[in-house]
């Protein structure tokens, strides 16, 4: 789907395993290193990457990334899920509402708004991303998708790469701070690194339509879980 | 910017490819040692996380090196300067904690 997985992990960790945001959230961040690694390749082999924007994005992302762990410290976990609960909600509705395909890439004669526009956004989406434990694909996606006018086939592409750096970025910040617990991380990095390339390779053959509805249920499902451990936690 | 990669990719899907197994490989051993011998199993995790971050990094020379072969410069610049700012970023994160 090119999210990262935090959108699946971070749920996960917090509501069924029992773990505090605060320790899911380093461990999801290197899983998602792993999984953007596994499952980029297919998008790579199926021209599905934007390359040229993935480092224009990846730049402010991991700015972005880096104010967000730090922020991590500061900001309550109750807020962290309602945070997220709100924002997954409103762009999966987006996607869902939005009608036809994009283009296969942002190109030069959008000059340099675009440029402007997607690192003033990568930024805020890095900072979004951090706090709330995910790749930022979450984020990344709909935008490319509904701002930008890519089709949503290279946003997930591009998307898929994207979130790597800034995750990694992140992920090296809380493995310095003694946050990132290495042995709760490795299993969870073979399940993503086998489960990543199997997505990628499942995710290039899905029709775009599909792939919106797959989207809005993940995300309305999510969303409604991360709601209602927010309000209990407050 | 150009169309979604026109394919000049190819070091970079090879990279991917090879990073992954090895990955695979590395981890598969690592959570056997987590279960059989716990100490052991430990110091790898911590490796395994090491070395799944520097093959990150290391994939932005593999991008530059197919930016280059492209011809587009500002790009393979950038590459350069996004390993900066990683370095940079995680360095002040770091410090300011």
């Amino acid at each position: 789907m090119g999210l990262g997985g935090g959108v699946i992990m971070v749920p996960y960790m917090t509501i069924f395993l029992g773990m505090d945001i605060k320790d899911a959230v380093p461990v999801s961040m290197i899983a998602i290193v792993v999984g953007t690694l596994s499952a980029s390749t297919p998008y790579l082999k199926k021209s599905m990457v934007d390359t040229e924007l993935v480092v224009i994005l990846s730049i402010f992302m991991v700015i972005g990334s880096v104010i967000g762990s730090l922020l991590n410290e500061v900001v309550s976990s109750a807020i962290l899920q309602l945070i997220f609960s709100a924002v997954v909600l409103y762009a999966g509705t987006m996607m869902i509402l939005k009608r036809g395909d994009g283009r296969a890439a942002i190109h030069r004669d959008h000059g340099k708004i675009y440029f402007y526009l997607a690192a003033i956004i990568s930024l805020i989406t890095g900072i979004f991303a951090a706090l709330v434990g995910l790749g930022g694909g979450i984020f990344i996606i709909p935008i490319l998708y509904l701002l930008f006018g890519i089709s949503i086939d290279t946003a997930r592409g591009t998307s898929s790469l994207t979130i790597g750096f800034a995750a990694a970025a992140a992920a090296i910040v809380y493995l310095f701070k003694g946050q990132l617990d290495p042995q709760a991380a490795a299993p969870v990095m073979l399940g993503v690194a086998a489960g990543g390339t199997a997505g990628g390779h499942l995710g290039t053959g899905a029709r775009p339509v599909v792939v919106k509805i797959i989207f809005f249920i993940i995300m309305l499902y999510i969303a409604y879980k991360l709601g209602i451990s927010g309000i209990k936690n407050l | 910017m150009t169309p979604a990669n026109s394919n000049s990719n190819n070091n970079l899907i090879k990279y991917h490819q090879l990073i992954w197994y090895l990955c695979m490989a590395y981890l598969a051993v690592t959570c056997l040692l987590l279960v059989t011998s716990p100490p052991l199993g430990s110091e790898m995790s911590f490796w395994g996380v090491v070395f799944v971050l520097a093959a990150t990094l290391s994939q932005l020379f593999v991008m530059a090196s197919d930016f280059r072969v492209s011809g587009k410069r500002k790009f393979t610049l950038l590459c350069y300067v996004l390993i900066a700012v990683i370095i940079f970023t995680t360095s002040l994160g770091t410090w300011l904690l």
